[in-house]
């Protein structure tokens, strides 16, 4: 799957647009490394301050959204995230960007350590890495223009630009998402659901980043409208030649558009693969209840696979591995160990303690 | 005779542009035990559909023309006195957020207790027992202790257990499901949407499903009507629909579905978008958006855009589309010439 | 909600087709307060033409026509349409000079208020955690101090470091000082409601993605959007410094009675109702009450028309 992208991606490695260097292939551009976010549940400090037996004592409660996530990002593949709510997979979009700081791990983009940084220092990060978000109905200012909206990007990161040399590019961005730039006057309210996703889609297209982290793109729109957003971004893909981290909960689009998968379950990683690989043989047995449960057009009846329970909190994480109370093959050591990422023969890396020692195929 | 007729229902919103007419000659029936499933996208006017049949549209939506017969009575002018008789006692709803149907300060066992003692005379003993019976029924966890629970101690999948239970409760005809499990996940939409499959069949309780995916419609009903812009644009046996769509906007909406693609090729998407129900376009409401309808050997089909099309019937499924009823003329004249 | 074909609409264009209009349209109570305001404002601000006399003026006083009542009560001079006050000033200039004085106070004193709190709002929500915990507790100690502390302490303190002259030449501006410190925490929390809100919202983490400071996030993206809460507080707002400008003024705490605003013209004619010259305090205690009732009658209808929850065109 990546090769064939990557050879359909070399002859455009040509085209004037970007004056990068072409990369080699497989090569990371993100790499996360044991990467946590806890988010505190007990107020500032003097709402942690209890009074227990006799003495005032300090808690403090925290949310583990993400605890150890490691990933690679290989430059030019679309790596997509898939879990149910509360796994964590926005968290890691959104540290990524560095709109959250991490508590712990490493974040580094092209070799170099972003995390930490402040926002200076993280300025010329900022124009090679770009952000879609789920809700176009909140993601374009109320109060802005269009042009306005698109303008402003630019101009940040090219203060140098003449006013029409941002105009033109206003407009050619607009005329790439297939909206027409005589609209540029108008406000986002006056737009349809896919119409300003596709300008939430041109502002992040503005300033020519290199990734993009797409946020549940497309899971606030229509069926309808949700094929024609897909189409763009892999259209972009390969005009642009983008990677992207893109986070969604829906496996059939992970099977359309990404190049590699990721599975999250409660803030960890359990498995990583090419996605052909990943819906042929789902190793990881979350893996294989969460591709059950898609509801397919074609049987009548639907044979998914039954987990037992429901997700347990982020608050008191379980034990060994985050998956054992509703998995089915889960032994003494899951509960015990927490299992970590094993590379497979097929190309991919499972974190299942039942695949390591061959209990499961 | 069907348990549910509707027939050519009109449902508007008066809004200071004017009268928007949401809902436009909707027709369909619900046999008893039946499974009906409503698609569309948001704005094709299918929770208004639901939501008329009881008469709930809020303000300033009414009911501007047709009937809707419930097992031989007339449901469109009744009061709402009368009307409570049949909401949530022979025909109950299911909605989307399980939150605008549960009381927050009330524990689940008073609001089971309480609606079953509004219709029925029963002692609270007595309703409790079948409180706790229909807790059972919808395979909840230890339903002794969820009685005394309040809803904000239970999660999303177990809600919409217990708002199942409740719809369930006074043992109705028909449960209308208005997107139930959108707000969950996937590994949670498979389970409820199984179980309120196994307990309609068990009970024999008609069904008729509202949603947009398309996959679990498949999966649970019958039959299903397409909705687009406020009028049925295809119904019939779900099986039939899902495999041959007749409508081209029912064939737009499986084909751009990713599955139905190659993968990283492109998809098959519609052109545009919904329109808005106060600027409909005139004749067939999916014109601008049909292939059909402006590409046919480079000359637009002026029908289209001036004639809203009648039903005609393919094989057991009813399309209005021009182009279906000219095929099959066009087949019909084939026939007859060959038998001449 | 779909695109138009037609042209962009302009600005006018929008304003013509929006719900304010609209709903301006319909509501007659809103018609009838803003004719009034409008009139009362106008009258306040063109008193140095529209007033028979100048009561700032000392030679035009005369002390002899002191205490004459209204036209439609026997003993009135013509000269003098709503009577004169104890020194003998024509009371319809006066009150027309007072409106002046009361709302610029009221303005004034609601602007300062809106440009503290409105930063420190902003400071607090959108910058949170200790910042937000410092200027959240240092409104409710300022509310804590009531706006008569504040100005017993201002106002002390002025005149004893330069004296009563000086006090009177700039009572006015100490008093949007003192009104304008005294009530900002108003202002702040609402706004700081507001922008953790909009702080939440997909746009403004578009704007820090795209690598914008947090004062231009702040005042370029953040600050339009909370622009409604702003304008139906300022409404009420303007409406109690008014009130709390009479009430300083009543108690003595206020405007000199050389220069008098609607609050000291109540005071000084408070001491002649026993003595049966009523209208004194009475006509310009009617006034004030219709000037803040017609300005609380415009906040509640703006503050319908721009809630959210209610705008559902």
């Amino acid at each position: 799957m990546s090769q064939t992208i990557q050879a359909a991606m070399a002859p455009m490695h040509q085209d004037a647009s970007t004056q990068r260097e072409p990369a080699p292939g497989g090569d990371s551009l993100l790499e996360i490394r044991g990467l946590e976010k806890r988010f505190s549940l007990s107020g500032d400090f003097l709402e942690q301050l209890k009074f227990r037996r006799g003495r005032i004592v300090r808690e403090q409660h925290h949310v583990h959204a993400i605890n150890g996530v490691d990933l690679d990002i290989r430059r030019g593949e679309s790596l997509c995230v898939v879990g149910e709510s509360g796994c964590g997979k926005s968290t890691v979009a959104r540290t990524v960007m560095g709109l959250l700081t991490p508590s712990a791990g490493e974040i580094r983009y092209a070799g170099e350590r972003i995390d930490h940084l402040d926002s200076k220092a993280l300025l010329p990060y900022r124009q090679r890495m770009q952000m879609i978000f789920q809700n176009p109905y909140a993601s374009l200012n109320p109060r802005m223009t269009i042009q306005q909206t698109l303008e402003e990007p630019i101009r940040l990161h090219h203060p140098d630009w003449k006013p029409a040399q941002v105009v033109e590019k206003v407009h050619e961005v607009m005329s790439s998402v297939g909206i027409a730039p005589d609209w540029g006057s108008r406000y986002g309210h006056e737009f349809s659901g896919g119409q300003r996703q596709r300008i939430a889609i041109a502002r992040a297209l503005a300033v020519d980043p290199e990734f993009i982290v797409a946020d549940e793109p497309i899971s606030a729109l229509d069926v309808s409208i949700q094929a024609q957003v897909l189409n763009l971004l892999m259209e972009a893909q390969r005009e642009h030649h983008l990677t992207y981290l893109f986070i969604t909960h829906d496996l059939a689009v992970v099977e359309h558009f990404g190049t590699r998968v990721a599975v999250m379950y409660l803030g960890r990683v359990c498995e990583v693969a090419p996605t052909a690989t990943l819906f042929a043989r789902p190793r990881h047995p979350y893996t294989q209840a969460l591709m059950s449960a898609i509801p397919r057009l074609e049987d009548d009846r639907p044979q998914h696979l039954r987990l037992q329970g429901e997700v347990p909190t982020p608050v008191n994480l379980p034990s060994g591995c985050v998956f054992h109370g509703r998995c089915p093959h889960a032994n003494d050591r899951c509960r015990r160990e927490i299992p970590t990422l094993i590379a497979t023969d097929d190309g991919g890396q499972v974190a299942c303690h039942g695949v390591e020692e061959g209990r499961l195929t | 005779m069907a348990l549910l007729d509707v027939n050519h229902l009109d449902v508007r919103f008066a809004l200071r542009q004017g009268d928007v007419k949401a809902l436009r000659d909707v027709c369909f029936s619900l046999d008893r035990g039946e499974r009906l499933g409503i698609v569309g996208e948001s704005g094709a006017g299918k929770s208004v559909a639901a939501f008329s049949l009881l008469n709930l549209i809020a303000k300033p939506g009414y009911i501007a023309g047709g009937s809707i017969t419930f097992d031989g009575l007339e449901l469109t002018g009744l009061s709402d006195r009368q009307l409570r008789k049949v909401r949530g006692h022979r025909i109950s709803m299911i909605f989307q957020d399980p939150m605008m149907t549960l009381n927050p300060v009330l524990s689940i066992g008073e609001q089971m207790v309480e609606c079953l003692k509004a219709h029925r005379r029963i002692s609270s003993r007595e309703a409790r027992a079948i409180s706790l019976r229909k807790l059972e029924q919808v395979q909840i966890p230890s339903p002794e202790k969820r009685l005394d629970q309040y809803p904000h101690e239970l999660s999303g999948g177990m809600r919409q257990r217990i708002i199942i239970a409740i719809a369930l409760l006074l043992d109705p005809d028909i449960i209308i499901a208005d997107e139930p499990t959108t707000a969950l996940d996937v590994t949670i939409q498979a389970e409820i949407m199984a179980l309120l499959l196994e307990l309609c069949e068990k009970h024999n309780v008609g069904l008729i499903l509202i949603t947009h995916d398309l996959g679990v419609v498949s999966q649970v009903t019958q039959r299903m009507l397409v909705m687009y812009a406020g009028r049925v644009i295809e119904q019939g046996p779900t099986r039939e629909i899902i495999n041959d769509p007749q409508h081209p906007y029912t064939q737009g909406l499986i084909n751009a579905l990713p599955q139905m693609a190659t993968p990283g090729e492109r998809l098959n998407q519609i052109r545009g978008s919904m329109p808005s129900l106060s600027q409909l376009p005139s004749g067939c409401p999916f014109h601008p958006r049909c292939d059909f309808a402006t590409r046919q050997d480079g000359s637009e089909r002026s029908r289209c855009k001036t004639e809203v099309p009648a039903f005609v019937s393919s094989g057991n499924c009813q399309v209005a589309c021009h182009m279906v009823a000219e095929m099959q003329d066009a087949e019909r004249i084939e026939v007859r010439e060959e038998n001449s | 909600m779909s695109t138009h074909s037609t042209a962009t609409s302009t600005r006018w264009e929008r304003f013509r087709d929006s719900y304010l209009l609209y709903s301006f349209k319909r509501d007659v109570i809103a018609q009838v307060s803003l004719l009034v305001f409008v009139v009362m404002v106008l009258a306040a601000l063109l008193a140095p033409w529209l007033a028979p006399a100048n009561p700032y003026d000392l030679a035009q006083i005369d002390i002899l026509a002191s205490e004459l009542p209204p036209f439609w009560i026997d003993g009135a001079d013509p000269q003098y349409l709503m009577g004169t006050d104890s020194q003998g000033r024509d009371m319809l200039s006066t009150i027309l000079y007072g409106m002046r004085v009361s709302l610029v106070i009221g303005f004034g004193a609601v602007a300062l208020q809106a440009a503290l709190g409105v930063c420190f709002g902003l400071l607090a929500g959108y910058l949170g955690g200790r910042v937000d915990a410092f200027l959240m507790r240092l409104a409710d100690i300022q509310l804590s101090f009531s706006t008569l502390m504040v100005a017993i302490v201002v106002g002390a303190l002025f005149k004893a470091i330069f004296g009563g002259a000086t006090y009177s030449d700039y009572a006015m501006w100490l008093l949007v000082l003192i009104i304008g410190l005294a009530e900002w925490p108003q202002y702040a929390r609402t706004v700081r409601a507001s922008v953790l809100a909009e702080k939440s919202k997909e746009y403004v983490d578009a704007a820090r993605v795209m690598g914008l400071r947090s004062r231009r996030i702040m005042f370029r993206h953040i600050l339009p959007n909370t622009l409604s809460p702003i304008f139906v507080i300022s409404t009420v707002q303007v409406a109690n410094a008014i009130i709390s400008e009479a009430a300083l003024s009543f108690l003595g705490l206020g405007m000199p009675e050389t220069q008098p605003s609607l609050g000291s013209l109540i005071k000084s004619g408070f001491d002649y109702i026993q003595s049966g010259s009523w209208w004194i305090t009475l006509i310009p205690g009617l006034v004030l009450v219709v000037l803040v009732l017609v300005i609380n009658l415009l906040g509640d209808w703006l503050r319908d028309v721009l809630n959210p929850r209610l705008y559902k065109g």
